[in-house]
């Protein structure tokens, strides 16, 4: 069958794939993939690449950081949950000296677990969401006078970037900000999961998968599956 | 170089002059950068143990420069230039080989698509072009647009525009000649 390829048919699948093309452009290829099977075949393998692509960079990068010419340094060698729960115990007990753009924590929670945290009533949980592409890369406790809050970072490979807030559910929220917000309460805590940047459909289906593991640990499976798919389809996170 | 040799750990120094250097101006964005450059860099050199050691030098670098960029676009670009001259150089110290793309034309519009999975991918990101993977790794894996890669690499977005499109064609030439089919997985994704 012949295909009707134009000259830059490549450079157009690709703006395509990489969500580059304006309003006018996007709406002429979309009528393209639905009426060329060729054009829609070869838009399919360049998105095909492109997600096996990040999945390659997903191998587990750490996050560290360590600075020059330390003096009199304080080594945090952040490994599992019981060295996450001594994150939290530097945080607090170094919170005078150190604020949040210090604790910078290597944090390798086990995969498929979520992490029960003792620094707040009510036994807070920080899920973890590995299994989706976001890695726990630090917490911090924030003191204000409505009370403490612990607030976690989520990070994934293509900048996306997630805090999740818990508080004691009668003390005062914290500032309003990011891009989409989710709250909820479990028990005698208020949960609210903020996102910067992340395309909303990935936000909702993280967000719902979060909520789920903050009320029963571990990720359902159905919650799983659509999570990972909405992953898979979304842009990268530009904040 | 005095800075700390790196592991897992994260080295703290003097609590108040490091607090004062990150917090001030666009450095409080380093850490949320750290991945999207060990990223980068990993695919640009190669190995991950290489690409921590050009992020941490980078790191270093940019704290201690004396100008920095304000906004937080131009301090990412600025970064990611970085991390990316230190991988040339590493490149450049390796005394990379010369890559010889396969003789035979992939064809983007009848490939067969059950050859693209992680392995494959993983190998044919090793064995092309420095340019090819620079390029992949801004776009796909650092996600950036091409506006910005333009910006990183200093050339016109229309330029960034064809090196994506001939960078992932070199890349499905690779996918093509090291003959590897994955199997069939269970769990798709």
């Amino acid at each position: 069958m012949a295909i009707d390829r134009k000259p830059d048919d490549e450079l157009l699948l690709n703006a395509l794939v990489d969500g580059e093309l304006g309003p006018s452009e996007h709406a002429a290829a979309a009528a393209r993939l639905a009426g060329e099977r060729e054009f829609a075949r070869a838009y399919a393998t360049l998105t095909r690449l492109k997600a096996s692509v990040v999945e390659s960079a997903e191998a587990g990068a750490p996050i560290e950081l360590s600075l020059p010419r330390p003096r009199r340094p304080i080594k945090l060698v952040i490994a599992g949950t019981a060295a996450l729960a001594a994150t939290i115990a530097a945080a607090i007990y170094l919170g005078p000296l150190l604020r949040s753009e210090l604790q910078i924590a290597a944090i390798e929670s086990a995969p498929g677990e979520a992490v029960t945290l003792a620094a707040l009533p009510g036994d807070p949980i920080l899920p973890d969401l590995a299994p989706v592409g976001l890695r726990l890369t630090r917490t911090i406790v924030s003191t204000s006078r409505g009370g403490q809050t612990l607030v976690a970072t989520y990070l994934g490979p293509r900048g996306c970037r997630l805090e999740l807030r818990v508080r004691d559910a009668a003390s005062a929220e914290m500032p309003a900000e990011g891009t989409d917000r989710r709250s909820w309460r479990v028990g005698s805590l208020a949960y609210e999961l903020v996102a910067f940047g992340m395309p909303s459909a990935r936000f909702a289906a993280v967000a719902e998968a979060a909520e789920k593991a903050t009320r029963a640990t571990g990720l359902p499976k159905r919650i799983d599956r659509q999570v990972r798919e909405a992953r898979a389809s979304a842009s990268p996170c530009i904040t | 170089m005095d800075a700390e040799p790196l592991d897992t750990s994260l080295s703290i120094g003097n609590a108040a002059e490091i607090e004062r250097t990150v917090s001030r101006g666009s450095h409080a964005d380093l850490p949320v950068l750290l991945p999207r450059l060990i990223a980068f860099a990993r695919t640009m050199v190669g190995d991950l143990e290489a690409a921590r050691d050009l992020v941490q030098e980078a790191a270093a670098r940019a704290l201690a420069a004396r100008n920095v960029p304000d906004d937080a676009p131009a301090y990412r670009a600025w970064l990611f230039r970085i991390v990316r001259n230190a991988a040339l150089d590493e490149l450049r110290a390796r005394n990379h080989r010369k890559h010889d793309l396969p003789q035979a034309p992939v064809d983007v519009w009848r490939f067969d698509d059950a050859c693209i999975a992680k392995i494959t991918v993983e190998q044919g990101l090793a064995a092309i072009a420095p340019a090819h993977r620079e390029i992949i790794g801004l776009i796909d894996i650092a996600g950036f647009s091409y506006a910005e890669a333009a910006e990183v690499l200093g050339v016109p977005t229309g330029t960034i525009m064809s090196r994506i499109a001939r960078a992932r064609a070199a890349l499905l030439q690779m996918i093509v000649a090291s003959r590897i089919r994955p199997m069939k997985s269970s769990h798709g994704h």
